[in-house]
């Protein structure tokens, strides 16, 4: 049987590093996924991999469950995504570009074969990216990581009631930019 | 007035979609706004648009993670520095000034771990490469670069090259371990072999014996029929020799 995280941190706590190796065998995937995501730039996304794990290699020895493991884990990986942003912000005045630049590097390894596929998910890509930092983070945990509602009022701290709105707003600003393309 | 009723719905509608699209309305309220959404054209046109929308998104797919997590995991463990920091502050990007310096020990730790993970690497892949385990500092510049990286700063790429480390110390150790089983394999086969060609042989010495002991015995009990046809042979003849008129008698000439 599968072992919870809360388990395999107790294990780790207790001295076992192969539950450390299980639980980067659990999360590399989501991780990097979410901070692509909100990032939009692979390499940045593994940045904030490698410093979420880290942070959970230090933080495992106290964590004393009190929150969800997964809970823990997804804060930290939007704090640092946050705060990447916010230091790309300060770096450059060149956002668009600099976005269009990160939507084309994401999706040169996505596999994409037509040539119109890969267009659709470019546009799709940067419509997520422009969203608010707010509504991105609702959309993408909810419609990609499928957390439902009150996990991600959880994570982000705020009511439900809010986090639905967030969705509410981030999918009609989403309708909007991608009204023209055909699913 | 009925119109502001029905405004006041759809715009409670609409606020619900995204709940209801993603499954996450109560069933009464779903059933509510399914009946709203059969009778109203706007917000059946809305709920269908979102739903595009949602499938549209699902366009999107990013990069899957190329990395053995069992190298990330040592690579992160590596880098974090063992054995694990006992009673350190929560590493939180908005600590306290106490928080703030037990970082900074916690970084110099790293530092000194990583660059002590760096020898590590470099003692194996001398003794690898040659059986030498004595560090060479004039080694190639990969290796120079590793060292560099680990003294400056950890990023990504000082991940990948402590796990480029980590993998060919792996695939060397494998690679000898294999090897050596070969080498036991070998042996094994080649005493087996031996041994199986000894005891053929030991066979085929009883085989070749018992086949002369019953070719003499053959050859015995064939002897003595011969010798024993022929005497029966020599009386017959001498039988019938005394049939035969005498050819000294002149009285038979």
């Amino acid at each position: 049987m599968e072992l919870s995280d809360e388990e395999l941190a107790l294990r780790f706590q207790n001295g076992d590093e192969s539950a450390f190796e299980a639980m980067v065998g659990r999360w590399n995937e989501p991780i990097l996924q979410l901070a692509t995501r909100l990032t939009g730039d692979l390499e940045e996304a593994k940045d904030v991999r490698q410093m979420a794990l880290l942070k959970t290699y230090r933080g495992l020895a106290r964590f004393e469950g009190r929150a969800r493991f997964s809970t823990w884990i997804y804060r930290v990986v939007l704090n640092l995504c946050r705060d990447k942003k916010r230091s790309a912000a300060r770096a450059h005045a060149f956002e668009e570009s600099v976005r269009e630049r990160e939507g084309d590097y994401v999706l040169e390894e996505t596999g994409f074969h037509v040539a119109r596929d890969r267009e659709v998910a470019r546009i799709v890509a940067q419509a997520v990216i422009a969203l608010p930092a707010s509504e991105r983070e609702v959309v993408v945990l909810r419609h990609y990581h499928e957390l439902a509602f009150p996990a991600i009022a959880e994570i982000l701290g705020s009511p439900v009631t809010t986090v639905k709105s967030r969705m509410s707003r981030g999918l009609s600003l989403l309708r909007t930019h991608l009204a023209t393309l055909e699913t | 007035m009925p119109n502001d009723d029905i405004s006041s719905t759809c715009d409670r509608v609409q606020h619900e979609l995204a709940a209801f699209l993603y499954g996450e309305l109560a069933p009464d309220a779903c059933e509510a706004l399914a009946r709203h959404v059969g009778g109203c054209v706007p917000c059946r046109e809305e709920l269908a648009a979102l739903r595009d929308t949602q499938r549209l998104l699902s366009r999107w797919e990013t990069p899957a993670a190329s990395e053995d997590p069992r190298l990330l995991a040592r690579a992160i463990a590596a880098q974090a520095g063992t054995p694990r920091p006992v009673g350190e502050a929560p590493l939180d990007a908005h600590g306290d000034r106490r928080g703030r310096l037990v970082r900074w020990g916690a970084r110099v730790s790293g530092a000194a771990a990583a660059l002590l993970f760096t020898f590590s690497l470099l003692n194996a892949r001398a003794s690898l490469e040659g059986g030498r385990l004595q560090l060479d500092f004039a080694l190639p510049g990969a290796r120079s670069t590793a060292l560099s990286a680990s003294m400056g700063m950890p990023t990504v790429a000082l991940m990948e090259e402590q796990m480029r480390a980590i993998a060919a110390r792996e695939v060397a150790a494998r690679s000898a371990s294999i090897a050596q089983s070969q080498e036991e394999l070998f042996q094994r086969c080649s005493q087996m072999t031996q041994q199986e060609l000894l005891r053929l042989s030991q066979v085929v010495d009883y085989a070749l014996a018992q086949n002369q002991r019953t070719w003499n015995t053959q050859l015995t009990t064939l002897g003595r029929e011969a010798a024993r046809t022929d005497i029966e042979m020599r009386r017959a003849l001498t039988s019938l020799a005394s049939y035969l008129p005498d050819p000294n008698n002149p009285a038979n000439r």
